[in-house]
């Protein structure tokens, strides 16, 4: 098969993989027959597909030339350009696999390549359009991000050879995250994602999501700060040069860095030779051979891996569990049940299983940033609820996404749609709690300049949920129509981000009446946790009596 | 079946029927789905709903169910509106959907728990059933198995587990029998006697018309979202084709694709002639 063949029909599966995925993870594929203009939906749907690309290549571009901006900071030597590389081929690793990891659900829920299956292809022709397919679905943001870094880093060093360099190496790295990407999402459905078993079983299950959340959300807070961070991680990078640490330039991707920095620091092509054929920089150059054919091998597995994906040959769901004990099932409150049931979707969902666990992320982080001050301060406190927040009411939106195909058992299930909002906005809330209790924890670490630091965090749990309310009503409204939404929320783009707008502002004005009061009227904690207690309060019969007036009971 | 239930079915034998559909329009943005449909399932019956692809017969359940809002006339289950009361009517009955969507995350024993939960069924009783139908559909070595590693078939299991559970009055199947194997499907078909025999109703969807002619006691044929034909198959038969005639030769003949089926089979026979 001729390339421009492959590439052809790769548009209408990449295309098809989206829309499949999306309405898989919503409500079924009987779904959009039921709307009123399906042809319409899926035009929305290919537009929620394009706006995200672009918001991608515009945030991997952003990223990618900050690092090397940030060496006008540190000036261009050795160790800076050390420091700079290394640090970007880290974070690029870990940027790539947690946005992977949040995408790589449309790829697999949609098998969009068994059609073609059936069809005259060969193998290697499904293998092609198969790889064709994923990057078609990052096409504009992947050529953003492999191309931005080596041209900003040219026009800083000027080192021609060194941005040739850095390509090829970001390209090996960008193999490597997709190639992770895969075997993390495997492992999480097949080793994380586990049924039944001990409560042991079950609380390491909890950990291991933890660990998860830390890894695909953590990574994203921190690269924001580390990247500002590489002025002072320098002369840390100068220590790699000690023969006691020299080590660590053999480890992936310190050895790229490095590399990098040697062929572009140096002053003259005989400086070049020389500098190469130093015995530290021969391992460094084995060391990065070694990962360019790590990074090869990758690639030839990966693309049979990605084939069997789309196929639905691998089969990426939890093993056959056998049953634990006697058939036993155990009757709930109605509450309770839908209770446990999102929390047990939400944390079962490779994507969205890090957001419950944000709160502790997010104060953990916050915490961590004002270590300077060698205390947790409340300005800490109210930032990581801000944030925290913002993950929090995403959750309950997403939940609503995340029934998918469930929703229509939900439909079918007499229950109004205002209890099963009020009930999905309580599993933000109550993982919330996690916020004053990780706060608790910590300041046996490092003391609070205020007690109130903990109940401010208590009491923005109010304010959480009066955001989820307010933000599945409206979701609800706008897009379901007074039902549960059976649409994919990409075809109703603009309700969407209506109702994050709405609930983000629900949630933020404990938080911005706290800072207000702190600011203008008196600077006294008591005053200004009871100002926010009664703008929560509010805000929560607000959002009680919008949700009652809009949905039915 | 309890006495609250026996009782409710009595009131609607005096009032007639289980399902009344009058007049019944939905429309699709511009797109007519069903066009004025009316009929009536009474208790003891199970009324089978029949009509070729897009007829609009799933869109009748969905509404009869209150899933969808008609666009256009009266549905009463239990004398109850499914549009002004939707949660009393899902309380009262048993569905099973056509593209059976399930929570694919959960395991089978979570699905059923959350099921019986948001029924309100009495622990014992969920419990007592639970087992019974599991056994019966012999799911047991999958119960703490996630649904998304179940083959279609057993999903389906789960689905008509779930719609049995708290023993519902009236049962609404579109194209239950889809992927159940000879064992189950023969005991559901036997569990569905038994249902009316109690006194319960069912409406019934399906393609397979060997099913329909096995099972309903009354069919409604369906084209164009209109009724074309009503009666049991006898009297089907007797209106039509006369003795002898298959359900399929009488559902061919209503929605008058006897002629096109026959010059199709001829353009086909003529097209692959050649080897």
């Amino acid at each position: 098969m001729k390339f421009r063949e492959a590439w052809r029909i790769s548009k209408t599966v990449a295309v098809e993989s989206f829309i499949k995925g999306s309405i898989q993870m919503a409500g079924g594929l009987t779904s959009l027959s039921a709307q009123q203009d399906p042809a319409k939906a899926i035009k929305r749907m290919r537009m929620s597909l394009n706006i995200n690309k672009i918001v991608f290549a515009f945030l991997y571009g952003l990223y990618s030339a900050m690092i090397p901006l940030m060496l006008s900071f540190g000036g261009r030597g050795f160790d800076v350009l050390f420091a700079t590389n290394s640090m970007f081929f880290v974070l690029a690793l870990a940027f790539l696999l947690s946005f992977n990891l949040l995408y790589m659900t449309s790829f697999v829920s949609g098998e969009s390549l068994t059609p073609l299956a059936a069809l005259p292809f060969s193998r290697e022709d499904l293998s092609r359009i198969s790889i064709l397919s994923f990057v078609r679905m990052f096409d504009i943001p992947l050529v953003v991000f492999l191309i931005t870094y080596p041209l900003v880093y040219w026009l800083v060093t000027a080192s021609t050879i060194g941005a040739v360099i850095v390509l090829l190496l970001n390209v090996v790295n960008a193999v490597m995250a997709v190639f992770l990407t895969f075997f993390l999402a495997r492992g999480f459905h097949t080793r994380i994602l586990s049924m039944g078993g001990s409560k042991a079983k079950s609380a390491l299950g909890g950990v291991l999501r933890l660990i998860w959340a830390f890894g695909t959300f953590g990574v994203l807070y921190l690269s924001g700060y580390l990247i500002s961070w590489i002025p002072q991680l320098v002369p840390f990078f100068t220590a790699f040069e000690r023969p006691e640490y020299s080590w660590v330039t053999l480890i992936y991707p310190f050895s790229f860095g490095y590399l990098i920095a040697l062929v572009s620091s140096s002053s003259s092509q005989s400086a070049l030779i020389t500098s190469l054929l130093s015995p530290g920089s021969i391992m460094v150059i084995l060391a990065s051979m070694v990962y360019i054919i790590i990074g090869y091998l990758a690639y030839k597995r990966g693309i049979g891996a990605l084939r069997q994906l789309a196929l639905g040959e691998i089969e990426m769901a939890p093993k056959m569990t056998p049953p634990s004990g006697e058939i036993r099932i155990s009757v709930k409150g109605v509450f309770s049940a839908i209770f446990r049931k999102d929390l047990k979707l939400g944390s079962r969902n490779m994507a969205y299983t890090g957001f419950l666990f944000m709160p502790i992320v997010g104060v953990v982080m916050f915490t961590f940033m004002t270590s300077t001050y060698g205390v947790i301060r409340v300005t800490g406190v109210l930032a990581a609820a801000l944030y925290s927040s913002f993950f929090m009411v995403f959750f309950a939106l997403m939940s609503i996404q995340f029934e998918g195909r469930g929703v229509s058992v939900l439909a079918q299930l007499p229950i109004s749609v205002r209890k099963v909002v009020q009930a999905k906005s309580l599993v933000p809330a109550a993982f919330s709690l996690t916020m004053p209790a990780a706060l608790i924890v910590l300041s046996f670490f490092r003391p609070l300049t205020t007690f109130y630091s903990i109940v401010i965090a208590t009491i923005q749990v109010g304010a959480i949920y009066a955001g989820s309310l307010i933000g599945t009503t409206l979701t609800c409204t706008a897009v379901g129509e007074g039902r549960l939404p059976t649409a994919p929320l990409q075809s109703h783009m603009g309700a969407y981000i209506l109702a994050v707008i709405v609930s983000s502002i629900f949630t933020f004005v404990p938080i911005v009446v706290y800072g207000l009061t702190y600011l203008f009227l008196v600077q006294d904690h008591l005053v200004c946790v009871a100002t926010m207690a009664i703008a929560t309060l509010i805000d929560v019969y607000v959002s009680t009596l919008i949700s009652k007036a809009a949905l039915k009971d | 079946m309890s006495s609250k239930k026996a009782a409710k079915i009595k009131e609607t034998v005096m009032g007639g029927a289980v399902i009344e559909v009058k007049n019944l329009v939905k429309n699709y943005g511009d797109k007519p789905a069903v066009t004025g449909l009316s009929f009536e399932v009474k208790p003891g019956e199970i009324y089978g709903l029949l009509g070729p692809n897009g007829a609009g017969k799933t869109t009748t359940l969905k509404i009869v169910t209150g899933l969808l809002d008609p666009t256009e006339g009266d549905v009463s289950v239990f004398g109850v509106s499914p549009v002004d009361e939707a949660v009393k009517v899902k309380s009262m009955l048993g569905y099973v959907p056509e593209n059976v969507q399930l929570y694919d995350s959960l395991s089978i024993r979570e699905f059923l728990q959350f099921v019986a939960s948001i029924r309100r069924m009495d622990p014992a009783t969920a419990n007592t059933r639970a087992r019974e139908l599991i056994k019966a559909f012999d799911v047991g070595k999958y119960f703490d198995t996630a649904i998304m590693a179940l083959s279609a078939g057993t999903k389906q299991k789960v689905a008509v587990i779930a719609a049995l559970m708290h023993n519902p009055s009236l049962l609404i199947l579109d194209e239950p029998m889809t992927g159940l194997d000879v064992r189950s499907s023969r005991i559901f078909k036997d569990h569905l006697t038994f249902h009316i025999q109690r006194g319960g109703a069912i409406l019934f969807s399906t393609h397979i018309m060997e099913v329909a002619e096995h099972i309903c006691t009354r069919v409604g044929i369906i084209d164009h979202g209109k009724l074309v034909a009503e009666g049991t198959v006898g009297e089907l038969r007797n209106l039509i084709h006369g003795a002898g005639a298959s359900l399929e030769e009488i559902f061919l003949k209503v929605t008058e694709e006897e002629a096109g089926v026959a010059d199709t089979v001829r353009m086909l026979e003529e097209a692959f002639k050649e080897k």
